[in-house]
């Protein structure tokens, strides 16, 4: 399964935290995670990633892998400048106030169909 | 042919994977496919990250690109890494515990790096400083890593 950002954010409640960037992204796989170098080993092009960083390296992160969007986990904020900083390198991100386990099980359900 | 060199100032880790995401960009411009600038893009990123968290003074990191090869080559005079089998050891990392709380200190940056290589070289002596010279060959580029 696929599912577009903008969908994503309606089934998953999100809260698009830098909204003047589209939403149209398709997504099919996520992955979870916090250390930032096992990120860079194992996130393809076009991923979720869901996390509770929430500096500036996860933007620099995104950028260099690509991601589709990272969505911040249990409600952590990012300070405006950091999220200034993803604006301006057309890096999506969401927040939920569900912890990471919630979001990714929810996840999981929705891209592999499998919604037990 | 794309030849640059940044400089990666001790302790800024605001600015952590600048060079490196922007280092892609200019990557791409330069006709090299999305696949194997992003390899670039890791082994940059990690190696800018070690120079930020681990180097006293600093270093650089330079880029060439040819046809054949895209070369990432990175600097510092110091402190240098005493034992080079333990730091390529995956889990292992002395980041502080501040940097940990960030995300850093998995111990697997510098595979990582050797990882998207194609060819990797590292050397350390103490008091000194550490090189490591990654290459990506352009020719092998068959989207299969
Ligand atoms: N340029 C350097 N100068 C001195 N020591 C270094 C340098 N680069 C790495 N090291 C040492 O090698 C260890 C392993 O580095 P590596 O990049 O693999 O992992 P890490 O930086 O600890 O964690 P991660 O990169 O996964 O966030 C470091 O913790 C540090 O002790
Ligand atoms: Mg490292």
């Amino acid at each position: 399964m696929t599912i577009r950002l903008s969908d994503l954010c309606d089934v998953l409640e999100l809260e698009h935290l830098t909204p003047i960037l589209d939403l149209d992204r398709e997504v099919n796989t996520a992955l979870v995670g916090d250390l930032l170098s096992d990120v860079l080993a194992t996130a393809k092009p076009g991923d979720v990633w869901v996390t509770v960083q929430r500096h500036q390296n996860v933007v620099a992160v995104a950028r260099v892998t690509d991601l589709a969007a990272v969505i911040l986990a249990r409600d952590v904020r990012p300070t405006d400048d950091v999220i200034a900083l993803a604006v301006e390198h057309g890096i999506v991100l969401l927040g939920s106030t569900a912890p990471a386990f919630d979001v990714c099980g929810r996840l999981y359900a929705i891209l592999r169909g499998d919604a037990r | 042919m794309l030849e640059i060199t940044y400089s990666v100032r001790a302790g800024d880790i605001e600015h952590g994977g600048t060079a490196s995401a922007w280092l892609k960009v200019e990557l791409r411009k330069e006709g090299v496919s999305e696949q194997l600038a992003r390899r670039a893009g890791v082994i940059a990123f990690e190696g800018e990250m070690n120079l930020i968290l681990y180097a006293t003074r600093g270093g650089t990191l330079h880029v060439a690109v040819d046809d054949a090869y895209i070369e990432i080559e990175l600097n510092d005079d110091g402190p240098g890494i005493e034992d080079l089998d333990l730091a390529m050891t995956p889990g292992y990392s002395t980041a502080p515990y501040w940097a940990a709380n960030l995300g850093f200190g998995a111990g697997m940056g510098l595979i990582n790096m050797e990882r998207n290589s194609d060819r990797f070289e590292i050397s350390s002596h103490l008091g000194e400083g550490t090189r490591i010279v990654c290459w990506i060959d352009r020719r092998k580029d068959d989207n299969s890593t």
